[in-house]
C-alpha cells in the first residue's frame, strides 16, 4: 500500500528537480558555460566588493600615486590621486554591472510591450507608436543621449535615463518584426477562439514566441549599455567623481595613457571581458530557448548524408546480381537517425529496384520511411543526425553511398532529379524562376548563361506552363501552387535525368490540379524515358502512374508488385486494410474502416512483423522472429507468413 | 419544420485592396459572394472547392474570426457577427474550429496539456484536477497516447498534431464544429480513424459539422449535403447521395473527374 506511494512522490520530486530542458541544453553549449563562468566570477567578485578586505575606493593618497602594478598593499597599483585601482575596480565593475543590466530589462521592459501592442493591434495603434518610435531613431544615437543628458543634467541615474530611452527603438521595432510573423499563425485565432483574453493571448501565446529575441537582445544590449555608459562617464556626463565605474575610471586614466598606462588598460580589459562573457551566454541562450534546435541541435548538416564504410553497410547483403546494373538499386538500405539517446531506423532493409522508363511507386504513411528512403538516394538525410548504415545504393552499378562528392553532386539534379512537395519552399523567392530552371541547365549541360536561358524557356514550355518566356521573368510568389510545381519539374528535366525521385509532388495542389500535374508526369516519362520513383500516401495517385508499387511499412518494405495486381489482391493484411481505409468515390455505402492503433515508431519496433501488433489476422509466429519480404507470385512479393492463407 | 442551427443569407465578404499611387483604389476582392445555406442540427454539410474559391473565408465568418460585410449569418437565431463583438466566449462555446495547417495551430511553445487546458479553463471553468482529467479524455478521444500531453508541438507528425488541434476544438463542448480541410494532412489509416471519430462523436454529442474540403471522397464519406463552391459564389448544392452520382454543374463535373482512383474496375 504505501510501497507504490512512496515510489510516486520519488517520481514527482524527481522531476521537480530535474533541471529544465533548457538549461540542460544551455550547459550542452561549452562557448555559453564559458560566458556565463565568466560573467559569474565577475558578477560575484563585484557582488563580494564590500565584504572583501580592500581599501576604501575613494581614499587618496597623494604620496603614492601612479604606483604600478603589484605594488605590495596595491596589487594592480593606484591612480593618479594614489586610490587602489583593485578597489576602484571592483566597486566600478559593480556599479556599471548594475546599471547596464537595470538599464538593459528597463529598455527591453518598454520596447517590447510598444512593439507587442503595435504587432497585436496593429491599424491605427501600430502606426502611431511606429512613428512615434521612428521620430526617436531619426535622431543620431549618441547625440540624443548627450541632449538628454544635457537636459537632465549630468549624473550616471540621468545617463542611465538617457540609455534606456535611446535604446527603446531597438527593442519595439524587434518585437513588433518578430510579432507580426507570429500574430498571423493559425495558433494566434485558435486562441482567440479559446476565448482568451487579448492580454493572455499577447502574453500566454504571443510573448514566449518572440521571447528568446527578447533574451538575446537584452543579453547583447547589457553589453552596449555598460559600454554607453562607460562611454557617457568617459566624456565625464555619467559618474561623478570620486564615484568609480568603469567608464570614468577609463576616462581618468585616457590622459595617463604615455605615463601610466595600467590605470586606464584595467577598466578597459574588464569592460571587454564583460562584453565577451555576456555575448557569449546571449547567444547560447537564444539557442537554448528553441525548442526546434532540441533534436537537431545547432549542428549545420554536411552536404551529403554520413554512410558507414562500404564494408559494414554491405555485411551480410547477398552476392550483387543483374540488376545492380540498372538506373538504380537499393540493396539493403538501412538509414538510422540518432537523436540523443534513441535510435531510430526510419529505413529498416529495403530493396527496391527500378529499370529503365519504369515508373515504381513507394506507398505508405508518414514514418513509414518512405520520404527516407528517396532522400538517402542521393544523400540529401541531413547528417547529423541522419546516416546510412547498411546497404548499398546502386545507380549503374555505382554505389552512390561511397563515390566521390564531386561525382554525387553530378548525379544529383543530373542523372537523377528531384521533386519535392511543396513548390513554395523549395524555390528560392528572390530569383525569378527561369533564372532558377537556368541556373540548373548551366550546371549539369555546362551551357553558357544566354543558351541555358533559352532551354530553360524551352522546358518551361514542356511543363505546359502558358507564355514560357514571360513567365520565366516572373518570381514564385507570383505563381500558382500548381506553376510552381510545374517549375519544380522543369528543373528536374534540365538535364534529361534517367530517373525523376518525385516526394509527393501532387499533395499540396488542388484535385483539378494535380490532375494536370499528373497527366504531364505521365506524358514527360513517355516521352523522354525518364524512370519515376514516385513516392505517396495516396493509392489513387500512385495507380495512376505507376507500373509496379512498394508499399512500406515501419520502415520497411511489406508487400511489393504490379500496381493492378496489388490493388486487386493486396497479399498483406497492411496493404488491404490500408486500401479499406481509403474513402473510394461513388461508393457511399462502403464507408471507411480504419485501422485501430498507430503505426510504430521507428525507435521501438517490435520484434517480427511490425504491423501484428494492429492487425486482426495476426498469430503467435508473427511476433516470434523475423520475417523475410517472400515471393508470392510473379512479380509479387509479401512480408507476411500468411500471405497465402484466404 | 427542420432545426436550423447555422443559416447564412446573402453572405458577403469583400477584401479591400491596397490603393495604388495615384490611381483610384481598385474594386474589393470578394472572396465570398452571395453565399446562402442552411445546417441542420446534427447533420453534416460539406463544403467542396479548390483553393481560392472562398471555403476559408466563409470558415473564419462563422466561427466569428473575420466580420462579413454584408448578408447575415446566425447561430442559433443569433446573429454571429454580433455575438463575437458582444459576448466571444458564448459563441466560442457554441461554434469551434479546425484549423487546415496542423502545424501551424498550435503553439509550438506550448505542450499539448497547456493547448487543451487553455479552453476548458476559459470556456468551461475547469482548473486542476478536472481539467487534467478532461485533458486526459479529450487525448484518448483523438486516440494519441496519454504521455504526448506533455510535448511540444514540433514532436508530432502532422496527423497527430491536427489530432490536438481536433482535441483542442472539442474542449469548449461546441454544438458546431467548423473543420476547415480538417483530414487532407492525415495519413490515410489516421484520416479514416478521424473520419469515423468524427462521425461517431456527431451520433453521440448531436454535433453540427461544417465540413470543409478539397477532397471529394472524404466529403462523400461524411457529409449528408453538399455544396460546391467557385470564386466565392455557391454552383450546386444538394444531398451527398445526389452530388455525387448525378452532378450537374460543369464545375462539380470536372472535380469529379479529376480525383485518381484506386479502385480498380
Amino acid at each position: 500500500m504505501s510501497a507504490p506511494a512512496a515510489s510516486l512522490t520519488v517520481t514527482r520530486s524527481a522531476r521537480r528537480f530535474a533541471l529544465p530542458p533548457a538549461l540542460t541544453r544551455l550547459l550542452h553549449n561549452r562557448t555559453a558555460t564559458a560566458g556565463a563562468l565568466l560573467l559569474a566570477a565577475v558578477a560575484l567578485v563585484a557582488l563580494l566588493a564590500p565584504v572583501l578586505p580592500l581599501q576604501p575606493p575613494d581614499a587618496s593618497h597623494l604620496a603614492l600615486r601612479l604606483k604600478p602594478v603589484l605594488t605590495p598593499g596595491h596589487l594592480l597599483g593606484t591612480d593618479q590621486l594614489g586610490r587602489d585601482i583593485l578597489s576602484r575596480l571592483l566597486w566600478g565593475t559593480r556599479l556599471s554591472l548594475a546599471v547596464g543590466v537595470f538599464a538593459a530589462l528597463m529598455s527591453s521592459l518598454l520596447g517590447s510591450t510598444i512593439g507587442l501592442a503595435a504587432a497585436y493591434r496593429g491599424g491605427l495603434v501600430d502606426a502611431a507608436l511606429m512613428r512615434g518610435i521612428d521620430t526617436l531613431m531619426a535622431f543620431p544615437y549618441l547625440l540624443l543621449a548627450l541632449a538628454i543628458v544635457a537636459a537632465l543634467g549630468p549624473g550616471l541615474f540621468n545617463a542611465m535615463m538617457a540609455i534606456i530611452v535611446v535604446n527603446v527603438p531597438f527593442f519595439a521595432r524587434g518585437v513588433r518584426g518578430a510579432a507580426l510573423s507570429v500574430v498571423r499563425a493559425d495558433f494566434m485565432a485558435a486562441a482567440r477562439l479559446c476565448g482568451l483574453s487579448d492580454l493572455r493571448i499577447v502574453f500566454g501565446e504571443l510573448l514566449p514566441n518572440v521571447m528568446p529575441g527578447i533574451v538575446i537582445g537584452v543579453s547583447t544590449t547589457v553589453g552596449w549599455m555598460i559600454l554607453e555608459t562607460a562611454g557617457l562617464s568617459f566624456l565625464g556626463l555619467g559618474a561623478q567623481p570620486p564615484q568609480a565605474d568603469l567608464g570614468g575610471m577609463l576616462g581618468e586614466g585616457r590622459n595617463l595613457l604615455q605615463v601610466a598606462p595600467h590605470v586606464a588598460t584595467i577598466p578597459g580589459l574588464v569592460i571587454l571581458l564583460l562584453a565577451i562573457a555576456i555575448n557569449l551566454l546571449g547567444d547560447g541562450l537564444r539557442d537554448a530557448l528553441d525548442p526546434k534546435l532540441k533534436a537537431g541541435g545547432t549542428a549545420r548538416s554536411r552536404a551529403r548524408t554520413d554512410a558507414a564504410s562500404g564494408e559494414e553497410r554491405r555485411r551480410g547483403l547477398p552476392a550483387p546480381l543483374a540488376l545492380a546494373r540498372l538506373p538504380l538499386a537499393l540493396r539493403g538500405l538501412r538509414t538510422e537517425f540518432r537523436v540523443g539517446r534513441s535510435v531510430y531506423a526510419a529505413v529498416g532493409g529495403v530493396d527496391i529496384a527500378v529499370a529503365r522508363g519504369e515508373a515504381v511507386g513507394i506507398v505508405g504513411e508518414s514514418g513509414s520511411g518512405k520520404t527516407v528512403t528517396a532522400l538517402s538516394v542521393l544523400g540529401l538525410v541531413a547528417s547529423p543526425p541522419g546516416r546510412i548504415v547498411g546497404g548499398e545504393i546502386l545507380h549503374h552499378g555505382e554505389d552512390l553511398a561511397e563515390v566521390p562528392l564531386r561525382r554525387l553532386q553530378d548525379v544529383r539534379g543530373g542523372r537523377i532529379a528531384c521533386v519535392f512537395q511543396d513548390p513554395g519552399t523549395s524555390l528560392n523567392p528572390l530569383i525569378p524562376v527561369g533564372e532558377q530552371v537556368a541556373e540548373v541547365v548551366r550546371r549539369h549541360a555546362g551551357l553558357g548563361r544566354r543558351a541555358a536561358m533559352a532551354r530553360a524557356v524551352s522546358l518551361l514550355d514542356a511543363v505546359m506552363i502558358p507564355e514560357p518566356a514571360e513567365t520565366a521573368r516572373r518570381y514564385p510568389h507570383e505563381m500558382s501552387g500548381g506553376q510552381r510545381q510545374r517549375v519544380g519539374i522543369a528543373m528536374a528535366l534540365a538535364d534529361d535525368p534517367e530517373i525523376i525521385i518525385a516526394d509527393e509532388p501532387t499533395t499540396a495542389l488542388d484535385v483539378t490540379t494535380q490532375a494536370k500535374v499528373l497527366r504531364l508526369l505521365n506524358d514527360l516519362r513517355r516521352e523522354r524515358g525518364s524512370a519515376l520513383l514516385f513516392i505517396s500516401h495516396d493509392f489513387g495517385v500512385i495507380a495512376s502512374l505507376c507500373d509496379r508499387v512498394h508499399v512500406m511499412y515501419g520502415g520497411r518494405v511489406v508487400e511489393s508488385g504490379p500496381v493492378a495486381e496489388v490493388l486487386r489482391h493486396p497479399r498483406h493484411p497492411y496493404t488491404r486494410r490500408l486500401l479499406a481505409c481509403v474513402p473510394a468515390l461513388g461508393s457511399r455505402t462502403g464507408r471507411v474502416a480504419p485501422i485501430p492503433g498507430l503505426p510504430p515508431s521507428t525507435d521501438a519496433l517490435p520484434t517480427g512483423c511490425a504491423f501484428a501488433p494492429r492487425c486482426d489476422r495476426a498469430l503467435p509466429a508473427c511476433t516470434s522472429g523475423d520475417i523475410a519480404l517472400r515471393p508470392v507470385g510473379p512479380d509479387r512479393h509479401a512480408r507476411c507468413i500468411r500471405a497465402d492463407d484466404e | 419544420m427542420s432545426d436550423i442551427v447555422l443559416r447564412a443569407e446573402d453572405l458577403v465578404r469583400e477584401f479591400r485592396r491596397p490603393r495604388r499611387l495615384l490611381r483610384p483604389r481598385p474594386p474589393g476582392l470578394r472572396a465570398v459572394d452571395g453565399v446562402s445555406l442552411a445546417v441542420e442540427r446534427g447533420r453534416t454539410l460539406g463544403i467542396v472547392g479548390e483553393s481560392g474559391c472562398g471555403k476559408s473565408t466563409l470558415a473564419r465568418m462563422v466561427v466569428g474570426l473575420i466580420a462579413p460585410t454584408g448578408g447575415a449569418l446566425t447561430i442559433d437565431g443569433r446573429s454571429i457577427p454580433e455575438l463575437a463583438r458582444a459576448d466571444r466566449r458564448a459563441l466560442c462555446r457554441r461554434v469551434q474550429m479546425v484549423f487546415q495547417d496542423p502545424s501551424g495551430s498550435l503553439n509550438p511553445r506550448k505542450t499539448v496539456r497547456d493547448i487543451l487546458t487553455a479552453p476548458l479553463r476559459a470556456l468551461r471553468g475547469l482548473d486542476g484536477a478536472a481539467a487534467r482529467a478532461r485533458v486526459a479524455e479529450l487525448m484518448d478521444l483523438v486516440s494519441l497516447r496519454p504521455e504526448f500531453a506533455d510535448r511540444h508541438p514540433h514532436e508530432f507528425s502532422g496527423g497527430q498534431a491536427q489530432r490536438i488541434g481536433i482535441a483542442r476544438a472539442l474542449a469548449a463542448e461546441p454544438e458546431v464544429l467548423v473543420l476547415d480541410e480538417p483530414v487532407s494532412a492525415l495519413d490515410v489509416s489516421v484520416q479514416a480513424q478521424v473520419l469515423q471519430l468524427l462521425g461517431d462523436l456527431q451520433a453521440r454529442l448531436g454535433l453540427t459539422y461544417l465540413f470543409i474540403s478539397h477532397d471529394l471522397a472524404v466529403v462523400e464519406a461524411i457529409a449528408h449535403d453538399v455544396v460546391v463552391m467557385q470564386r466565392g459564389k455557391v454552383v450546386e448544392a444538394a444531398p451527398a447521395e445526389r452530388i455525387f452520382a448525378d452532378p450537374r454543374h460543369d464545375y462539380t463535373k470536372l472535380l469529379l473527374g479529376s480525383v485518381p482512383r484506386a479502385a480498380v474496375p
